[in-house]
């Protein structure tokens, strides 16, 4: 289960003597190892049957294994500055952040990213994720990265999903003069040009903002509950203001 | 969630709580034969295609949860259950604090 030295010096001469097909190869085979022993992580958390166990089990992996698939993706990547391989192995690195990934090694494939790739329009996927794994790859780097995105990118789609991504992290939940969340307003202002530019769940980015901007205005804790009107399974029509008086825990979710 | 949420339903029936499903698995006609299977008994709006209340909202994920206090005001969000026992300690919480005025 535990990578080997050998490999590790494996890897490194065939990057030595590489050629972009190789690099590409081992890109994949370095995907495929990590995807195998992501399997038998899962695997053996489930035989145990025990949550803290398997939460221990998965600890242990994002400590010992997850940084060294991420500097065997970097390895790949440093050594063909500015290629396609390059795009994809900093990408996969970024991609570790939903295992845990955080650090220099993060800081350095967004560095990359950011630097070498700025005109790419598959950078798009990278505005879009950085919203949701700002936490992990530490928010100030996500901000900076997201800024520079939005600014420097020539595609709309990139532009569009930076700013986005931008104001919902500076848009966090935070003290009320926290300068972020002024930041936050000014950035959802600039959305409201991208009408032709499609999110994610289908709306423009426009509209995505706009709902963004309400729930930073309206549904903080403290704030007075918006009402709404529903119809529920039984066909009957109700509101929130129905529960006045009562406690209420409202779920948004969905059978799997 | 479901299991828990059953037995939370349970547990407050003659407390001032309610839990409102906002629920998006298609129609009223699909959705009811699984909620009786599965024993959901607590109100759930079902969500139109169009301008659902959590496009309106900006739910980015499930479950997302809001917990609103017998004043009407927002006291917790969680995108992400925060765990079962802290869901029951801040309602009881809130319930009490119902209770007392």
């Amino acid at each position: 289960m535990m990578l080997t030295k050998p490999t590790l010096v494996l890897a490194l001469c065939l990057l030595g003597s590489g050629t972009a097909q190789d690099a590409r190869q081992e890109l994949q085979s370095i995907q495929q190892e990590y995807d195998q022993e992501f399997a038998e992580l899962l695997k053996a958390a489930k035989a145990l049957g025990d949550d803290k166990q398997a939460a221990a089990l998965f600890e242990e992996f994002q400590k010992t294994l997850v940084p060294e698939f991420a500097e065997r993706f970097a390895l790949v990547a440093r050594a063909h500055p500015g290629t396609e391989d390059a795009f994809e192995g900093w990408s996969r690195v970024i991609d570790l952040s939903s295992q845990g990934l955080s650090g220099e090694r993060t800081a350095e494939a967004l560095g990359a990213l950011t630097r070498d790739f700025l005109t790419s329009e598959k950078l798009e996927s990278l505005a879009i994720n950085l919203r949701f794994e700002a936490s992990v790859v530490g928010e100030e780097r996500s901000i900076e990265a997201l800024r520079k995105l939005a600014a420097g990118s020539p595609h709309r789609k990139v532009q569009a999903a930076a700013w986005y991504s931008l104001a919902a992290v500076l848009g966090e939940e935070r003290k009320p003069d926290d300068p972020r969340l002024a930041e936050a307003q000014q950035v959802l202002a600039r959305l409201a040009s991208y009408d032709d530019v499609e999110a994610l769940d289908g709306r423009s980015y426009a509209k995505a903002a706009a709902a963004l901007r309400f729930a930073l205005e309206h549904l903080r804790p403290g704030q007075l509950c918006p009402d709404f009107k529903a119809v529920d399974a039984e066909g009957a029509g109700f509101q929130l203001s129905d529960y006045k008086g009562k406690v209420v825990l409202i779920d948004f979710w969905g059978f799997w | 969630m479901l299991p828990h949420e059953k037995a939370l339903v349970k547990r407050l029936q003659n407390k001032p709580f309610a839990l409102i499903g906002i629920n998006n698995d298609g129609p009223a006609t699909d959705v009811l034969p699984r909620f009786q299977k599965e024993g959901i008994t607590w109100r759930n709006a079902i969500e139109p295609e169009k301008d659902s209340l959590a496009s309106q909202w900006n739910v980015s994920g499930y479950p997302n949860l809001y917990l609103i206090d017998a004043l009407g005001v927002i006291r917790y969000h969680w995108l992400g259950s925060p765990g079962d026992d802290v869901l029951d300690q801040r309602i009881d919480e809130l319930v009490a604090e119902a209770q007392e005025k």
